[in-house]
This record gives C-alpha cells, sequence and structure tokens, in this order.
C-alpha cells in the first residue's frame, strides 16, 4: 500500500510535465486555510470568491521581485476536488517556471510535492468519490485508446457498476429459488420449482456470461478493428480477400504460398471503417520472407476484431478449427464436397450441430439448422462462441485465371458477411470492454466458480450441497461491487496511478 | 420473593422455568386458570425443517421440548430426505393431551418451580418487580421474564365474529398490557390462524393416501433409545384441496377478514391460510392437506393446510368440496387471531428488554411463530435471567453454529415486518448447523453453563468415542481385494491398484456415506452408536466444504464484524435518504447488521465497507 501519510499542504502541477506549454496548471490542497499564501499574491486572497478567476501576479516575499503572471482560482472546504481548501493556478507553461514555481511554494510554506495519486486520495478520503469512481478515474487518465476512455468514464458514472448490480440480484434471485426449494417446496409445487430455477439460472448465465465476455474485449482491436482472413496454404483467403473488396488487391494464384506477406485494405461497413487483412497461408517453409509473414499473421490474428477461417477440404491437410468468428468452406461446387463435410464434420465438435439441404442439388450458400436458416448466434449472450458456417459454391469469384478487373457485385453471401460483422460490432462496441485487472479476476474467478458447480453432477443431487456453493459467490459478487475491505481495492488503484495527481 | 417470575405457561414460559430451575434459582410460572402447560392450541406436531435442529440444539442444552416430543410423539417424519443430510428435519407429531400431562408432570416435580394459575392484573418495577394477581396475592421477583404469545391485546376472528383473547373462548391478561406502556410494540399487529377441527369418525379414510409414522426416524432426547416409540404410532392421511375449493374460497373473498379489511394485522408468509394460498398461487390447482389426529384418544383431527378464519358458514362448504371430507363435522371452527409483538430491535442477544433492566421477553410476543422458536426464545432468557442472576457470564449463542443463534440474532437485528419463522435458509452455515451433530455443536455453550447432570456426562463418552471413531476412519486404508470387496461393488467404488483410504470413499459424490460407514463398521463388527455414526459420516462427507467456506468466511467476517456508527451514517450525505432512513430504525451497530436490513442498497454498503 502507498503510504499517504502526510496530511499538510500539497503542491502538484497537474499537467503535462515533459514539454514546454502556452499554460500549466499547478494546484495546493490543504485541510487548513490557505490564506498564509497571502503574503505572496499581488491581489487579497482573503478577499476573493470561489471559483472566479482572478488574474495575478506571484510575487517572491523577500526579494518581492515577481515569479509570474498567473490566474488563480479558489476552491474553498468542502467545495472542491480534494474536499479541502483547494488552489488552482494557471501559469506559464515552461517546464523551467513550473519547476522554480513549485520550488518556490515548497520553500516557503513549506508545502509538499504531492505523490502520484494523492489529490485523488484525499478526495477519496473525504467521500469525495468512491472507489468505483477512484478506479474509473485510474482508467480515465491511463487510458490509451478511446474505448478505454468511454470505459472510465462509464466508471465514473456507474454503468459498469449497474452491471454488477444487476448480477447481484440475478444471482440472489436464484439463490432464493433454490433456498425456496430446499424449505418451501410444497408450497409452491414441484413444476414452478423446476420452471424457475431454469428461467433464473438462465438469467444468471446470461448476465455473467455477457460481463465474462466484456473482460474479453480487447479494447485495442475495438480502436482500430481489423478483419482477418485466415486459413491453411491456398484455401481461397485471397480469392474472397479480393471479391470481399470488390477488387484485386491480392495476387491470386493456384500456389501455395502465393501470399507470403500480410495484406490488408480498408472496407467500410455500416459507416464503421475495419481493416480487412488477407494473411499468409500459415505453413512451414525455409522461405525467409514466407517465415516472416507467418510470424506477422499470427500477431495480426490474435489482435483481430473478426476471424474468418477459409477452409478448402479439397487440400490434403488437416483442417483443424481454430478461435474463430465464422467459417467459409469454398470449393462446394465439386461433386465430392458433401462427402468431404461430412467427413470434416463429424471430426470436429466445435461445430455447432446442424444438418444440410440437399434440396437444390450441390450446396449452395446454405446455412440451415434442422429447417430453416441458423439463427445468428448472439456473440454475447450464447457464452462460449461457435463459429458460424457459410459454404460457397463454384469459384468465389471470376475464375482465378483470369484476373478480372471487372469490379465484382455483391452477391447475397457477402451481405450476410457483412451482417455477421457488423452485428459483432454494434454489441461489442455497446458494451464496454472492463479493464480494471482486478474486476476483470473476480468476474473470471465467478466465472470458473460457476462453471464448476453446475458441471458437477453429485453436486446437484445434494441440493443443499450445492446451495452452499453456489452461496460462496456472493464473497467474489460482494467484493466485485466493492464490499469488502478497501485495503486491496485501494492498493490495487494507487500503484496503478501515474498521471493522476 | 422469586428469583424470576414467568408469565405464560407454554412452551417458552417451560423451558424458562425449567433452565432457571437446574440453576437452583426460585422459579415461578403465572399462567392463567383453565390453560395447560405448554399447550399445543395450533398444529400438534414439534420439529420441522429447521425447527428440528432447533428442538436437537435445545435437548444438547438441557432444555424439555424434545423430551416432552418423544414421550408424547404419535407420527415420526424425517422431512426433505431427498434435499441433502445437512436439510434432514425430525418432526414429530404430538399426543396433545399427553404433551400437556408429560410437561406439567415434569414441571410440578421440580420442587423449585412454583405454578400460580391465577390471572396477572397488574405490574409494578421498583427495585423489583411487583405483580399483582386477581385473586389479591402480590408476587415479587428479581427477574421478570414475559411469554405471553397472543394475549398481548389477543382478538380472535371467525368470518364477522371478533372476540378479545389470545386464543377463541380465552381471555386475555389484561394486567399484562400496564407493564407494555413503556415498552415498545410494533406499529402493525400480527396474525396467524388455525383450521377447524373435526370430528376423526366423519372423515373417509380410504379416500386418502396414507402416511405411517417412520419408525426409522432418531428421537429428539439423547437418553431415549434411538428409534424407541413411547406411544402407539398413528397414521397420517394425505388428500388435496380441488379447484371446486379454489372457486368457492374465491367467491367468499369478501366474508374473509383477511380480505374485507377487518384483519389488517400482517400473517406469516410462510404459514399462510388457505385463503392466502388460493389468492396468492393462482395457477395452483390444487394444495395439499394432511389430516393428523391431534391425540390418540382425542376426538379431534387437525387438516394440516387449512387455516382459516372465513365464516363457519363457507368453512362447512369447503369440507363439502373435498370428497374425503365431504360429511366430516366440525368441532371447533377455525380462526385468526391478532395480537400485539414486541419491537425486538429493543431487546439485546439475552433477549433482555434494554431500557429495563431484568426484564425479558421470550416466544411469540416476540413477533415469532411457532412452538420451537418459543421454546429457543424461552431457554435462552430462562438461561441469561439466571447466569445475571448469579453474576455470571453471558452465554451468547453464534448463528455460525446454531439455528438458536440464528433466531436470536434475527430478531434483535431487524425490524420484524411478519411472524417470524426459521427454515434452513436462515443460516449462511447450513452445512454445520445439522440435527445430527448437535452434541458437537452445543458442547460449548452447555460445558459454559456448568452443569453437572446426566447429560454431561453422556456428553464426554459420546464426543469421546467421536474423536476416536473420526481418527480411526481418517487412518484407514482399504484393500480392493479384501473382505471388503462386496461392499465396494455395491456402493460402485472404482478399483484400483493401491487401494483407497476409508476416508476418501465417505467424500465420493455417489456415495451415501452414512449407509456406507455403517455397512463397513457392520463387516469389521464394530456396533457403535447409530446416531454417532451418522454424524461422523456426514462430517466426514461436508467436512471440505465447510472448512473452506470458514476460510472465506474469516475474511468476510474482518468486514462482517466491524463496528459502525450508525448516527453519523444516517447523517451522511453520501447515503441515499432511503438507506439513511432503514439505518436510523434498525440501528445497526456492525457491518453484518447493516447487510442483513432488507433494502439496504449494494452502493450504500460499498460506500460503507470502504470508510469503517
Amino acid at each position: 500500500m502507498i503510504n499517504f501519510d502526510h496530511s499538510g499542504p500539497i503542491i502538484a502541477c497537474s499537467t503535462g510535465r515533459k514539454e514546454n506549454t502556452a499554460i500549466a496548471i499547478l494546484r495546493i490542497s490543504s485541510p487548513d486555510s490557505l490564506s498564509l499564501i497571502n503574503d505572496s499574491l499581488s491581489i487579497d486572497f482573503n478577499r476573493i470568491e470561489d471559483r472566479k478567476a482572478y488574474f495575478c501576479k506571484i510575487i517572491d516575499k523577500s526579494s518581492k521581485s515577481i515569479i509570474d503572471e498567473v490566474l488563480l482560482l479558489s476552491f474553498r472546504a468542502p467545495a472542491s476536488y480534494t474536499g479541502e481548501n483547494l488552489i488552482e493556478l494557471h501559469v506559464h507553461g515552461n517546464q523551467l517556471n513550473i519547476n522554480r514555481i513549485l520550488k518556490y511554494f515548497c520553500n516557503q510554506y513549506n508545502f509538499q510535492l504531492a505523490l502520484p495519486g494523492e489529490f485523488s486520495y484525499r478526495a477519496y478520503k473525504n467521500n469525495k468519490m468512491d472507489l468505483f469512481q477512484l478506479e474509473g478515474l485510474e482508467q480515465f487518465l491511463n487510458a490509451k485508446n478511446t474505448y478505454a476512455l468511454t470505459e472510465g468514464l462509464s466508471g465514473l458514472n456507474g454503468e459498469l457498476y449497474n452491471s454488477y448490480c444487476q448480477l447481484r440480484e440475478s444471482y440472489l434471485n436464484l439463490r432464493s429459488a433454490i433456498e425456496l426449494g430446499i424449505d418451501f417446496l410444497d408450497d409452491i409445487g414441484e413444476e414452478k420449482f423446476d420452471q424457475l430455477l431454469k428461467d433464473r439460472t438462465q438469467q444468471f448465465e446470461r448476465l455473467l456470461f455477457s460481463l465474462k465476455k466484456r473482460t474479453e474485449v480487447d479494447t485495442g482491436s475495438l480502436f482500430n478493428p481489423s478483419i482477418a482472413l485466415i486459413g491453411e496454404p491456398n484455401s481461397g483467403k485471397s480469392t474472397f480477400f479480393n471479391n470481399f473488396l470488390s477488387f484485386d488487391r491480392s495476387i491470386v494464384t493456384n500456389i501455395e504460398g502465393t501470399t507470403r506477406d500480410l495484406v490488408s485494405e480498408s472496407i467500410v461497413i455500416n459507416n464503421n471503417q475495419f481493416r480487412l487483412i488477407d494473411t499468409a497461408g500459415i505453413r512451414e517453409s525455409k522461405d525467409k520472407v514466407e517465415q516472416e509473414g507467418v510470424k506477422r499473421s499470427f500477431t495480426a490474428v490474435k489482435n483481430a476484431f473478426f476471424k474468418i477461417q477459409v477452409i478448402n477440404l479439397f487440400n490434403k491437410k488437416t483442417y483443424a478449427v481454430s478461435d474463430v468468428d465464422l467459417l467459409i468452406f469454398t470449393h462446394a461446387q465439386q461433386p465430392s464436397f458433401l462427402e468431404k463435410f461430412k467427413e470434416f464434420y463429424s471430426k470436429n465438435n466445435k461445430i455447432p450441430p446442424f444438418s444440410f439441404s440437399e434440396k437444390s442439388g450441390p450446396i449452395g450458400p446454405v446455412w440451415t439448422k434442422e429447417a430453416g436458416p441458423i439463427e445468428p448466434i448472439d456473440f454475447i449472450k450464447s457464452g462460449p462462441i461457435e463459429p458460424k458456417l457459410l459454404i460457397i459454391d463454384g469459384p468465389i469469384g471470376p475464375d482465378v485465371k483470369s484476373g478480372s478487373i471487372e469490379p465484382y457485385i455483391k452477391s447475397n453471401k457477402f451481405n450476410d458477411i457483412e451482417r455477421f460483422i457488423e452485428q459483432k460490432f454494434n454489441i461489442v462496441s455497446k458494451e464496454v470492454g472492463i479493464n480494471s485487472d482486478r474486476q476483470k479476476n473476480l468476474i473470471l474467478n465467478i466465472f470458473n466458480e460457476w462453471c464448476e458447480l453446475s458441471n458437477n453432477n453429485y453436486l446437484l443431487d445434494d441440493i443443499t450441497l450445492f446451495s452452499h456453493e453456489f452461496n460462496r459467490l456472493s464473497i467474489l459478487l460482494d467484493e466485485l461491487l466493492g464490499i469488502t475491505t478497501p485495503d486491496n481495492v485501494l492498493n490495487h488503484v494507487f500503484s496503478n496511478f501515474c498521471i493522476g495527481k | 420473593m422469586f428469583d424470576i417470575l414467568i408469565i405464560g405457561g407454554g412452551h417458552a414460559g417451560v423451558e424458562a422455568a425449567w433452565i432457571a430451575s437446574q440453576f437452583n434459582l426460585n422459579v415461578g410460572i403465572v399462567t392463567l386458570p383453565g390453560v395447560g402447560l405448554a399447550s399445543t392450541p395450533c398444529n400438534p406436531a414439534i420439529g420441522g425443517v429447521g425447527k428440528g435442529q432447533v428442538v436437537k440444539e435445545l435437548d444438547a442444552l438441557g432444555g424439555l421440548m424434545g423430551r416432552l416430543a418423544d414421550l408424547a410423539g404419535i407420527q415420526y417424519r424425517t422431512l426433505n430426505e431427498s434435499k441433502g443430510y445437512a436439510v434432514h428435519s425430525t418432526r414429530v407429531q404430538v399426543d396433545k393431551e399427553r404433551y400437556t400431562e408429560f410437561a406439567e408432570k415434569i414441571i410440578s416435580t421440580e420442587t423449585r418451580i412454583e405454578i400460580i394459575r391465577d390471572k396477572l392484573m397488574g405490574v409494578a418495577s421498583e427495585n423489583c418487580f411487583e405483580l399483582s394477581l386477581e385473586s389479591g396475592r402480590i408476587l415479587e421477583c428479581k427477574k421478570l421474564i414475559v411469554t405471553a404469545g397472543t394475549f398481548l391485546s389477543g382478538r380472535t376472528h371467525i368470518g364477522s365474529e371478533v372476540r378479545t383473547g389470545g386464543r377463541y373462548e380465552s381471555d386475555n391478561s389484561s394486567g399484562a398490557k400496564e407493564i407494555f406502556s413503556n415498552v415498545k410494540t410494533n406499529v402493525k399487529k400480527f396474525k396467524t390462524g388455525t383450521p377447524p377441527r373435526l370430528n376423526r369418525n366423519t372423515i373417509n379414510y380410504e379416500m386418502m393416501e396414507v402416511q405411517p409414522s417412520d419408525s426409522n426416524t432418531f428421537n429428539f432426547h439423547f437418553s431415549h433409545e434411538l428409534s424407541k416409540r413411547f406411544l402407539k404410532q398413528i397414521d397420517c392421511y394425505i388428500t388435496w384441496t380441488n379447484e371446486e375449493t379454489h372457486n368457492l374460497i374465491e367467491s367468499s373473498k369478501n366474508s374473509s377478514p383477511l380480505f374485507n379489511g377487518q384483519i389488517m394485522a400482517v400473517g406469516p408468509r410462510y404459514c399462510p391460510s388457505i385463503e392466502d394460498k388460493v389468492f396468492r398461487y393462482p395457477d395452483r390447482k390444487k394444495h395439499h392437506l394432511f389430516i393428523e389426529k391431534e391425540g390418540l384418544d382425542i376426538e379431534t383431527v387437525y387438516p394440516n393446510g387449512l387455516s382459516t378464519s372465513l365464516p363457519k358458514t363457507v368453512q362447512e362448504k369447503i369440507l363439502k368440496t373435498i370428497p374425503a371430507l365431504k360429511d366430516s363435522e366440525i368441532i371447533n371452527y377455525g380462526y385468526a387471531v391478532e395480537y400485539d409483538v414486541v419491537d425486538t430491535r429493543e431487546l439485546d442477544k439475552q433477549l433482555e428488554y434494554k431500557a429495563i433492566p431484568g426484564l425479558y421477553f421470550a416466544g411469540q410476543v416476540n413477533g415469532t411463530s411457532g412452538y420451537e422458536e418459543a421454546a429457543a426464545q424461552g431457554f435462552v432468557a430462562g438461561l441469561s435471567s439466571s447466569l445475571s442472576l448469579l453474576g455470571r457470564d453471558k452465554i451468547t449463542f453464534s448463528r455460525r453454529d446454531s439455528y438458536i443463534g440464528v433466531l436470536i440474532e434475527d430478531l434483535v437485528t431487524n425490524y420484524r415486518e411478519e411472524p417470524y419463522r426459521l427454515f434452513t435458509a436462515r443460516s449462511e452455515n447450513r452445512l454445520f448447523i445439522r440435527e445430527d451433530n448437535n452434541f458437537s455443536r452445543m458442547y460449548k455453550y452447555r460445558s459454559e453453563m456448568n452443569l453437572k447432570t446426566k447429560l454431561d456426562s453422556f456428553y464426554e463418552k459420546y464426543l469421546l468415542e467421536k474423536n476416536v471413531l473420526l481418527k480411526a476412519i481418517k487412518s484407514k486404508h482399504l484393500n480392493f481385494n479384501s473382505e471388503f470387496k462386496s461392499l465396494f461393488d455395491k456402493f460402485k467404488i472404482p478399483r484400483n491398484d493401491k487401494g483407497i483410504f476409508l476416508e476418501e470413499v465417505l467424500k465420493m459424490g455417489h456415495v451415501d456415506p452414512y449407509k456406507f460407514l455403517s455397512s463397513f463398521l457392520e463387516k469389521v463388527g464394530l456396533l457403535l452408536n447409530p446416531a454417532l455414526i451418522k454424524e461422523v459420516s456426514i462430517t466426514i462427507k461436508y467436512e471440505g466444504y465447510i472448512a473452506r467456506s470458514d476460510r472465506e468466511y474469516t475474511k468476510v467476517e474482518k468486514l462482517d464484524s466491524r463496528k459502525i456508527n450508525w448516527e453519523e451514517l444516517s447523517n451522511s450525505h453520501n447515503i441515499s435518504t432511503e438507506c439513511r432512513q432503514l439505518i436510523s430504525s434498525i440501528k445497526p451497530l456492525t457491518f453484518s447488521e447493516l447487510k442483513n436490513i432488507n433494502g439496504i442498497r449494494p452502493a450504500t454498503l460499498a460506500f460503507i465497507a470502504c470508510n469503517i
């Protein structure tokens, strides 16, 4: 724990300390009156009004020389950021000047230079903000992209806090359903109880999975979202890439390893700009350039917002399905495709169950699940994402050899892909990720405990034991809501402060 | 001068008098003439979910209730059998006449207890309490325990018939009211009800499902043989209400005192009247009715589940809709009673009224429902007042190890909106607070009482055996190709080459630990007390879970036990007005009490947690 033992006046420069700027802001906070600095000001500090800007001079009280011309604002306790008496000095932003003024106040009045986070710490101590606002502030100040910024703000506003409250609420609802079953089954009846348990479990899981998803959202990937095409060499990524872009950007041949490096282009889907990345097919190669390309492919895939795996079942490779958002099968026009596909399907348990419609001869771009199109899977709500399937008949675009430069008119299948991408983007960007490591860890803990709990059949046999284990989650949930001893939270927050003076 | 006087001779009063007499104090019970001791005016059954545990606790502490229930028991059941050992609960239906007879007999043989059958006219308190009775007699005492049940401004209702009295055809003790001029009662009266009693010879038993008494259920009392029955056991019968019944009740809504505004009091949500059930669960087409005889020689039958205060004619019509009861004759009509209850926030954990030292309240007058809850409070009040008289240290029950502790803490830390009933979910430590380990849990309290009775020698023997057995099990390693082979097969224990520790087997998810350990001990020829085997096997099964939650609890407890300043908080600008009101009305002293306030917001908790 960082110690902010000092309780007397503190001073710090709240704006950047690296470059010279036009104006810099210094803040002084003190539990006691600050009128002692009156003898260094050209105006009567005791007669100025709060929250009004006064132009004045800072005068060295021993040499009577002018140090700087400044704008001064006073905020008297408790109506200030820290809850103490606070003065803001807008000084000229030359670093030498700033240093001189800081030094002057420290020497003359025994002010101390504030430690990182000390102003906020005082605000917290004086009930000006709660721990969540503090955590949010930390993120806000340290945010590296716009999403983290929004997230920081939402922490300050309580959006995230509300969703934690909702989770806790639904946890309590589920808990009370379980308890009803133990103590009052006769009153509510078995049927009603089963229904209640089912509904409330679903509700709890939905909220929990959605929060868990939010811990996984890499805010960086949203700042500049990219769509990565991955797949075995020569599976048709580049063909797809070109057609999706509607022009030939990648060189397309039927030789494995044609694309040896990343190729990327901007693409706009429903007013959001994405980077479409065609990765080098992943294969072992002696070619230095290709090796580097594969390496870069890995990185690009890792950071991608939306991952599409392209599979050509006629490649003599094993087709491991990666953790992707969409699977596309090419060369579906080949007569033996269906057979190949069934074989592939039976080997791959990651693919959601569905059956084929064979009504139109060769399989078209269908994705059918029993009867009718596969319901678009809600990315967030369904828990672990199962990849969607897209099967493309015929060559995906213009004949590979013809190298047509005619703009390709997008067919329905591309609309569907765009729809998927847009859908995920909307959901993910609306439910912004969680940046606080402390909260992330807690949510993951709750998630893991829940998975372990709900998968243990023996526990379910002894409902009291199940309830006992389930009740343990309340400690984690309370902690998530900040109902916990402040020490560990504070420690975490203040250890991350860098500029939030 | 009495050491302790008790107003009321119900379950609370009897327990209070009994335990105080064990400390060699002079005790008197003032009870209305014509009302028997420890009577069961409602359901003639002791125990039940969460309540069986309390009776077991009382028994291990030296209370009376378990002993009386065994002696008068005519139907035994273990409730919650399918829901895990932790919540198994004993319920014993008793012969209500004999229950009172046994209570009178035990109390009257205790020479240090005097029973005064008289009506209380007034109470004065200066240096001691002075009770004036109708006969003109004046009683003095150092400590006064009030167990007035439903007799504080009691009023009974059947349809539009309203009478004063805490029970039908019983008067109130008007004098009891006086001492309450200084005692805070809840703004709203509480309400409870009872079903009509039927003539046992006018019921068609063939049309009902039979539920025989369970011969395996253990007795409550420590010195009774585990499954011995003292009286002839009887069957109980199950039938159901139907849509016709529900339609009738719906159409009689206007004549129901509960719904037409005649009764404004709040009833227990957990023990609702039939009209409550019909209106609250409109999608249920039928409700259970247990037809229970009230005694071996008594003419009346108690239709459990048919509690009502509807007019007499409607009660008769209701019975006509139920085939098995259609010809039944009502001997006593069902009625509801409303009564004043003490604001229990004014009591401490000893149940002493904080503003009037020496005055204790226990039982239904504190807003609880149920004989068991009443008995537990009576015991606590009797014990506390005795210890205080003797100048000894207080004994405070903890909610971590007893339902008594749960009950007391819940009572004195929260404003009661409705009658309080114990059930297992009220405890945070349910895997540990079980019926089977009552001796292990109560030992520390009982030994603190420092009484040397038969019970205390039983403890010594029992706990010694328990430790030996536990130790033996922990070191026992079994081979798969041994005489236990058939046992392993029977319990489907997966085989391996190395063998297995007995302890591991008992912890396996699919193994019933009690059945396995019993079979195992039988195999090795060890004859032990089955209750002991039960406790030890379940203890081993749950110990890992309990230990883990204990560890986590210490973390929480650090926060929970922190003192808070409610006065400061109720003026804090960082807390919503609503929460501030709750805080200033409940006056919580610790964080845990704060957390348990109904309706307190998480944000408030988080704020306070960070600022204490």
